[in-house]
């Protein structure tokens, strides 16, 4: 996951589009995983379980759980994976420029 | 003078404390126990079939199958199993009533020996509900029988369900009765989530076969209005009575509430606006959802594992 997410955000670093997490590790993984693969983006940290609040609220039963949204905050696409989620991303960006 | 002997009475306390707490004692020969026989049994298997080095990926699915083939019709492992079996229950017979004591004893419940000509289901069934009746009996007044709240590994749903009501209504422990309650509760939710999960993964793939909407929906909701209405009933019991005690570095009323509160399937499906989320990053800036309106946002639950 962690090369396709790195290139998702360095290829989109020029648009309006962002790459948000939500991470259920213990603080100190967390902190190790962004060190060590580079992370760049945004995440909530869910308090170190993946029984946390956010993932509780949201119903999340399996991890990754991708949930894409348009620029207007609505919920577009879930679960999609490689190139499949380029796809619908830059669809997104095209019809937040066009209209 | 008055300084030295309370030294010294403290020292002899300390001493005293160390020699002859029975649940240090119970709970140290319990863990000694059995992780010799962990390793007598990984030593036995591995010896027996070249299986990989056992301790290092315990939890993989392939490993616990080979496992339990392993461990199927062997001669040996049967006999291995039952000299620990022996030694478990002389530990049940001398801890009783302690944390240990009762860790022994579901030891040997829950690797009961394989059904054989001797003991069908039915009669094992009745030897487990009479086990369990012990366990009642001995440690009702307990915290340790908060161990029992996960009964279902043991007992059919049913009986499992009549023995929680016992601990929610009777325990003299707080933390027993809210477990109890939790328990059942939390097991319903994954079970419900899961389906929905599973629902709309089928949905998906129908959708890709052929363009309909799903006509199954609403027989779903009407099906799931009963059990959600004794989930929330019981959730509400726990922000209510049992709000401030302690659970997973979290408190009863706290999770209790997140559950009560969960976006519903409908609320997260596609063409909805994403509920926001107020919260922060690891190092406790704190971020929203709704910061990243104006773009195009991937949002994603991971881990590192």
């Amino acid at each position: 996951m962690y090369p396709h997410e790195r290139s998702l955000v360095s290829r989109l670093a020029d648009e309006p589009f962002a790459l948000v997490g939500v991470n259920s590790d213990p603080a100190d993984d967390f902190r190790a995983a962004i060190e060590r693969e580079g992370i760049t983006w945004r995440s909530f940290w869910d308090g170190g379980d993946i029984k946390g609040p956010i993932s509780t609220k949201w119903g999340v039963m399996a991890w990754p759980t991708i949930f894409i949204l348009d620029h207007e905050g609505i919920i577009r696409g879930k679960n999609v994976r490689e190139e499949a989620l380029d796809e619908i991303v830059d669809q997104l960006l095209e019809e937040m420029k066009g209209g | 003078m008055l300084r030295t002997l309370s030294v010294v009475l403290l020292a002899l306390m300390v001493s005293i404390t160390a020699c002859s707490d029975p649940e240090k004692e119970a709970g140290e020969a319990f863990a000694a126990l059995e992780s010799e026989y962990e390793a007598a049994r990984n030593a036995l298997l591995e010896a027996q079939h070249s299986l990989p080095g056992l301790p290092e990926n315990p939890d993989s699915a392939d490993l616990a199958a080979s496992r339990a083939q392993a461990e199927a019709g062997n001669e040996e492992y049967a006999n291995l199993k039952n000299s620990f079996e022996a030694r478990f229950e002389d530990l049940v017979q001398a801890h009783w009533g302690t944390g240990g004591g009762l860790d022994a004893k579901l030891w040997i419940m829950t690797r009961a020996r394989a059904p054989d000509e001797e003991e069908n289901d039915e009669a094992r069934k009745a030897r487990l509900a009479a086990e369990v009746d012990s366990i009642f009996e001995a440690y009702a007044e307990s915290t340790h029988i908060q161990k029992l709240a996960e009964l279902n590994f043991l007992l059919p749903e049913d009986e499992a369900d009549a023995y929680r009501r016992r601990l929610r209504e009777d325990s003299p422990h707080a933390h027993v009765r809210a477990a109890a309650i939790f328990d059942p509760v939390q097991r319903e939710i994954s079970r419900l989530r899961l389906e929905a999960f599973w629902g709309e993964r089928e949905r998906e793939r129908e959708a890709d076969r052929v363009e309909e909407t799903d006509p199954g929906e609403e027989d779903r909701s009407e099906e799931q209005a009963d059990p959600r209405a004794r989930i929330d009933a019981d959730l509400q019991l726990l922000i209510d009575e049992y709000g401030d005690v302690p659970v997973d570095g979290s408190t009863y009323g706290a999770v209790a509430y997140a559950y009560l509160t969960a976006h519903t399937p409908e609320e997260l499906a596609i063409g909805q606006p994403a509920p926001d989320i107020v919260g922060a990053d690891v190092d406790g800036n704190e971020l929203r959802l709704s910061d990243f309106q104006g773009k195009v946002t991937v949002f994603n639950f991971w881990g590192d594992w």
